[in-house]
């Protein structure tokens, strides 16, 4: 049988012709990866700043999730969960430790989104209530119900009616939120929105959304898809101490396997009633054996103050730039976006063009989402680079 | 820094710009929904047009 990957023009005929187009391309086929570095199929390498979206904490082909997934894939690759497993029981164990007391309840899922899913039917079958509130430019996932609490109107309204009940307030405004929240069965938000351009809440904020849900009755969750380990904390809500009644959790926690995971309180869990919810991959021993040397490595002494120290760096550094395309730097820890005037999309092509990969948020924003093992050097060669786009394009 | 206000060509709601540059993509504070600087003198606003390349999440 021949090969089709030996030929960057083959794969992207075949991918265009045959895959339903839901993903705007970006040209290149990324074939290989090592560390901070991909490559494309006509062997070009890039600087990889955006892991994926995130998912690539510890680079690529980090040594002890490579020999935990070769070691796992000969011994049991899927086990259904009404089987007991040692690796998810690892899993289990591993990040329950990480998590704070009260919030250690855990259910499987294979994606963010589905995380999301959960997420939504615990709170309502644990409240008995319908309605559930997010926040404007919020972005949860794609999957009906996760769309429903999902901000923006171009991914929304071409599959409207979504979930009733459903309702959105500024994100930041605990005013709005205060209008509408009772009788509510949860509000949902990112403690750092990233698709919108990586926008930090306000400590205060967060603060007051808690009071309110705590006397409304109203479930707080929190989705840290996104924010997970790549903050300078473990968790996003360590920054406002403000804990959630339920947290979803996905990208990092595998580097690059797909895993989804939904933490809930003992309140929360305890009114979950067994087959109201399931997922036939969810927690299968492969993924749980990659996300237990994940875990390993992104709980070693010293990680977190090493991504904020690498964060704080990369900032300064972006807050040099001089370009009177540039309207803010905003980030925490290494999850950044630098907001422009104009449409990002030509900044991110002429980087790719160089040899460094970021992604988008929103329609003005570049965003950075690194691999947590770059190095200063890394981000200082990704900031020459983009300072030079700016520059080339202004 | 000079500012500007407009009016959002979607929900009427007003949007303050410093500095407007023809082209500048702004966000309406009260719909949130993206505009485009068309003029500066008047400043006016109309919605920014759709990417033709989403690289989004």
């Amino acid at each position: 049988m021949q090969r089709i990957v030996e030929d960057p023009a083959v794969i992207t005929a075949v991918e265009d012709r045959d895959e339903i187009q839901v993903y705007g391309r970006r040209g290149i086929a990324l074939v290989r990866g090592e560390g901070m570095r991909l490559w494309d199929a006509e062997g070009n390498r890039y600087l990889d700043m955006m892991s994926n979206y995130g998912v690539n904490v510890l680079g690529h082909g980090h040594p002890a999730v490579t020999a935990a997934i070769t070691e796992q894939a000969a011994v049991l690759l899927s086990c259904h969960q009404s089987f007991y497993n040692d690796q998810r029981a690892r899993f289990v164990e591993t990040l329950t430790a990480m998590l704070p007391p009260g919030l250690h309840r855990i259910s499987f899922a294979n994606s963010g989104a589905e995380a999301v899913e959960s997420a939504l039917k615990y709170a309502r079958m644990a409240t008995g209530r319908e309605r559930v509130i997010s926040t404007r430019r919020g972005y949860h996932g794609r999957t009906l119900g996760a769309l429903s609490v999902t901000g923006e109107p171009k991914y929304r309204t071409p599959f409207e009616p979504l979930l009733p009940g459903c309702e959105q307030v500024p994100y930041g405004d605990a005013e709005a939120l205060s209008g509408c929240i009772r009788e509510a069965a949860a509000f949902i938000i990112e403690p750092i929105q990233g698709e919108s351009g990586v926008r930090v809440a306000d400590s205060q904020y967060l603060q007051s959304v808690r009071r309110m849900a705590d006397e409304s009755g109203t479930l707080l969750i929190f989705d840290e898809v996104q924010t997970a380990f790549r903050t300078g904390r473990t968790w996003g809500f360590e920054h406002s101490e403000v804990l959630p009644d339920i947290m979803t959790l996905s990208k990092p926690l595998a580097n690059g396997l797909p895993i989804g995971v939904t933490v809930a309180t003992d309140a929360v869990a305890g009114a979950i009633k067994a087959g109201s919810h399931g997922s036939t991959f969810g927690g299968n021993p492969l993924v749980m054996a990659a996300g237990i040397a994940t875990l390993r490595e992104l709980s070693a002494p010293g990680f977190n103050d090493r991504v904020a120290a690498a964060g704080r760096y990369f900032m300064d550094r972006l807050r040099q730039i001089q370009s009177p395309m540039v309207r803010e730097v905003r980030g925490l820890g290494l999850m950044v976006a630098v907001e422009l005037k104009r449409n990002a999309t030509p900044v991110l092509q002429a980087m790719q063009d160089a040899g460094v990969l970021a992604i988008p948020a929103g329609s003005t924003n570049v965003r950075f989402l690194p691999p947590l093992i770059a190095t200063e050097e890394d981000l200082r060669t990704a900031v020459d680079c983009f300072g030079k786009a700016l520059l080339q394009l202004g | 820094m000079a500012s500007a206000e407009a009016e959002c060509p979607e929900c009427a709601g007003n949007v303050t710009l410093t500095d407007p540059e023809r082209g500048e993509i702004v966000e309406c504070p009260e719909c949130g929904v993206e505009l485009e600087v068309t003029s500066v003198q008047p400043v006016a606003l109309a919605p920014a047009p759709e990417e033709e390349e989403d690289w989004g999440e």
